[in-house]
């Protein structure tokens, strides 16, 4: 009875004027607005609340003020996290407009005490403050409330103040073969990590802020952490780093097929912006960057030391693909029944909810060379690498799997090519895209990596043109 | 033991109902693995209206080892020997899966048409194609009428 | 699943198999205690070989080189080959012409896995057998 229901309110309500759920044309493929989800629909974190265009289109009052701040996903994770989400411990996280405000702002009060323990605002339990630890003594700014925003939590941490539990990620964790549950042993991750706050009305701008409050609603900056005084508005405030910081980094041109990565800066505790420091937790902080401001912008790379955060808003939702039409491009690339050149069998692709595990008709790539094979044990060069049937060329060979997480597309094109070395599958931009932006890599290095398995790229490119063979017969 | 591999099959089929001009590939009633082919001598060659012989037969490991080939009809040229042994790389070390049944042949039918003296397998031949050419050919030709042309079979 | 038609599949033919076995033995077998090749060289029909045996030493065999020549018909390997010595021998499975006994082990027993150095192999470890070795052997270099 129910899904006659819907049947007959469903087309109907798609003719009615007001917001269209997100209309992406993909070469080939007939998208029509009614039948693709909306971003609010495409993942499914809170099983109470429904597609947000077509909720509001069919006027069901529960949902009319859902408002959508944006989305934060795991680098590294293809969907769901290597071992399955679990609660607030998950490769995505939907920012939703609170029932009630819980954002906080700082108070102008700053208290010189020479112990934290002898501030009244770090001892009442329902108040946020925070302190800086100097040498000889303790600097607590007590933080009032805000009803004007919201604040959501990230960290390791899975106490209740965290929204989101952000646990290490270890590069090609996500390739279903590799697939284990271990964790690395020691996290550089910090439990209350960072902040994010949104404003509650339009056009709920999202601002990223070093470290998280803890169970007792306190945020402590140790003795060895950067901290100094600057001059904001009149004033004189205390700012500081957390030791190993949290870094962002702004493209430029949002996330588009314009998009180019910019240099990566980090945050402070009031939410400044400051060049990278020396090394990540020396203990003197980068200079100030005045032009930059720690508004999250779509497409915004948070990195926590361990893992990093992809930010987009939900605004901009239009330029990023639904898993329906992933499906659509999988079932695309299959129609055309690509041929192993060896075995002359048909491969194909797993869909996306069935890819946990090779299959059969798994496509194989030559990285070296993109030419695309079924699995096949010729050409041995050592180890790792293997000669191309057809051209030759020497080097890993690897099977390929398509990036499922929508998210990390920066367009909605075709799937032509794959991350080297790992064999993720995405469009042409998207690879072009991820393979220009350097990621923090440990607590030093940084590197480009695969956005669906965190494997740092190799090669000339860090990707490569599949190339496939169709069937001869 | 497993089934005769699809590729196997797939091949047969397509050399079967697409044949290249000038060669032929039937395969064995009893064998499908092994495949009795008649090259036809290129034009403009000294193997001219000659019909050749040959067998083919697709080792176990085939196609991640060469298609094994010879030839059982005579012929006089400095890369297949008096059992007619094939000399060419891609039945050797240049060897690709990706290569087929039909390719092998094609690249045997070129050999015909281009002789390559500098890769011998038979000596004799050889020397004599690059000493005195237009013996040698001429040679080749009296072969072909002798033992490749259907009527005098 | 099993069909009658795919039984054949496997067995490699005749030419193939003798073809290689030549170019076994053109590489030559290791000790160099037995060797076989063509008897005619452009032998394309692979009927006729040319083997030896060197004796086996501490028997009456010793450093002797035997001759002999194997005839492989159309139906092998399906069917063992016959086998007839040149040089003169004393051997218990071998007649007064030269020629092999069929009910020698190495062709009673002839599978499609056997092949002419295995064959040859097995006559030079039956010169080893205690009913053999002591044999007095022909004058050297005497021939059927």
């Amino acid at each position: 009875m129910k899904s006659e229901k819907m049947e007959v309110s469903m087309p109907a309500a798609s003719k009615l004027p007001g917001p269209v759920p997100m209309d992406v044309q993909v070469s080939g493929i007939p998208a029509t607005s009614d039948d693709l989800p909306s971003f609010s629909q495409y993942r499914n974190t809170n099983c109470d609340l429904h597609n947000q265009g077509s909720s509001k289109l069919i006027n069901q009052n529960s949902c009319d003020d859902e408002i959508i701040y944006g989305q934060l996903i795991v680098l590294g994770t293809n969907g769901t996290l290597p071992g399955g989400d679990k609660g607030r411990r998950r490769s995505c996280f939907t920012l939703r407009r609170r029932k009630k405000p819980n954002g906080v702002k700082p108070s102008e009060q700053h208290q010189v005490l020479p112990k934290a323990s002898h501030s009244e605002a770090f001892n009442r339990k329902d108040h946020h403050s925070v302190s800086y630890t100097l040498p000889r003594s303790v600097v607590v700014v007590p933080y009032v409330e805000d009803p004007d925003t919201d604040m959501f939590q990230i960290g390791r941490s899975t106490e209740e103040p965290i929204d989101f539990v952000v646990m290490d990620i270890l590069p090609g964790m996500s390739i279903p073969t590799n697939s284990t549950d271990q964790q690395p042993q020691q996290s550089t991750i910090s439990r209350f990590a960072c902040r994010i706050v949104c404003d509650r009305k339009p056009p709920y701008t999202a601002r990223i802020y070093a470290a998280g409050f803890d169970t007792s609603m306190n945020i402590i900056l140790g003795e060895k952490a950067p901290k100094w005084m600057i001059e904001k508005g009149g004033n004189k405030i205390m700012d500081g780093l957390t030791t190993n910081g949290v870094l962002i980094m702004q493209p430029k041109n949002g996330f588009s097929q314009q998009s180019e990565p910019t240099q990566w800066k980090e945050t402070s505790l009031c939410g400044d912006i400051y060049r990278l420091r020396e090394s990540r937790s020396a203990q003197s902080p980068g200079a100030k960057v005045e032009s930059d401001n720690n508004i999250l912008v779509n497409g915004t790379l948070i990195d926590l030391c361990g893992a990093t955060l992809l930010w987009r808003s939900s605004s901009n939702a239009e330029c990023m693909p639904t898993p329906r039409h992933i499906d659509q491009l999988i079932q695309n690339l299959n129609l055309g029944r690509p041929q192993c050149p060896v075995g002359l069998t048909t491969l194909a692709f797993p869909r996306r909810s069935r890819a946990t595990r090779e299959t059969e008709k798994q496509p194989w790539v030559y990285v070296e060379c993109g030419h695309v094979h079924g699995r096949i044990s010729w050409g041995y060069q050592g180890e790792e690498e293997m000669m191309c049937p057809l051209c030759r060329s020497v080097g890993k060979y690897v099977p390929l799997w398509i990036g499922n997480e929508p998210a990390f597309y920066i367009d909605t094109g075709s799937p032509t090519h794959c991350f080297v070395p790992c064999g993720h599958v995405c469009s042409q931009q998207t690879a072009k895209y991820w393979s220009q932006t350097a990621l923090p890599h440990g607590t030093q290095a940084y590197n480009a990596a695969c956005p669906f398995c965190a494997t740092p790229l190799e090669g000339d490119q860090g990707f490569k043109k599949l190339i496939w063979q169709q069937p001869v017969d | 033991m497993a089934a005769l591999p699809r590729r196997i099959i797939k091949e047969t089929q397509r050399l079967v109902s697409e044949p290249v001009p000038g060669i032929q590939a039937i395969p064995d009633d009893n064998n499908l693995r092994l495949f009795h082919v008649v090259i036809d001598g290129p034009k403009d060659s000294p193997f001219e209206n000659g019909a050749f012989k040959l067998e083919l037969f697709l080792p176990a490991e085939y196609p991640m080892a060469a298609p094994k080939v010879r030839f059982l009809t005579k012929i006089y040229h400095p890369n297949i020997d008096k059992l007619g042994r094939i000399c060419l790389d891609i039945l050797k070390d240049k060897w690709s899966p990706a290569l087929q049944m039909r390719t092998v042949l094609l690249s045997i039918q070129a050999l015909l048409s281009a002789p390559n003296p500098d890769d011998p397998l038979e000596n004799e031949v050889a020397e004599k194609w690059k000493e005195a050419e237009a013996v040698a050919i001429k040679t080749a030709k009296e072969w072909t009428r002798k033992y490749a042309v259907p009527d005098c079979k | 699943m099993l069909t009658v038609t795919m039984l054949p599949f496997f067995t490699v033919p005749r030419n193939f198999v003798l073809l290689e076995e030549l170019e076994c033995g053109m590489k030559g077998s290791g000790d160099g205690t037995i060797s076989w090749g063509l008897k005619n060289e452009n032998d394309a029909t692979f009927t006729y070989w040319n083997c030896t045996i060197i004796g086996p030493p501490d028997t009456t065999f010793a450093n002797r080189i035997y001759t002999l020549e194997i005839y492989c018909g159309e139906s092998y390997p399906d069917k063992p080959p016959k086998v007839k010595f040149c040089t003169k021998i004393n051997h218990l499975f071998v007649n007064s012409a030269g020629k092999l006994d069929d009910k020698f082990h190495a062709l009673m027993c002839w599978s499609r896995n056997s092949s002419i150095k295995q064959l040859l192999k097995d006559i030079r470890t039956s010169m080893r057998d205690k009913k053999n070795c002591t044999l007095k052997q022909p004058p050297e270099n005497s021939t059927y």
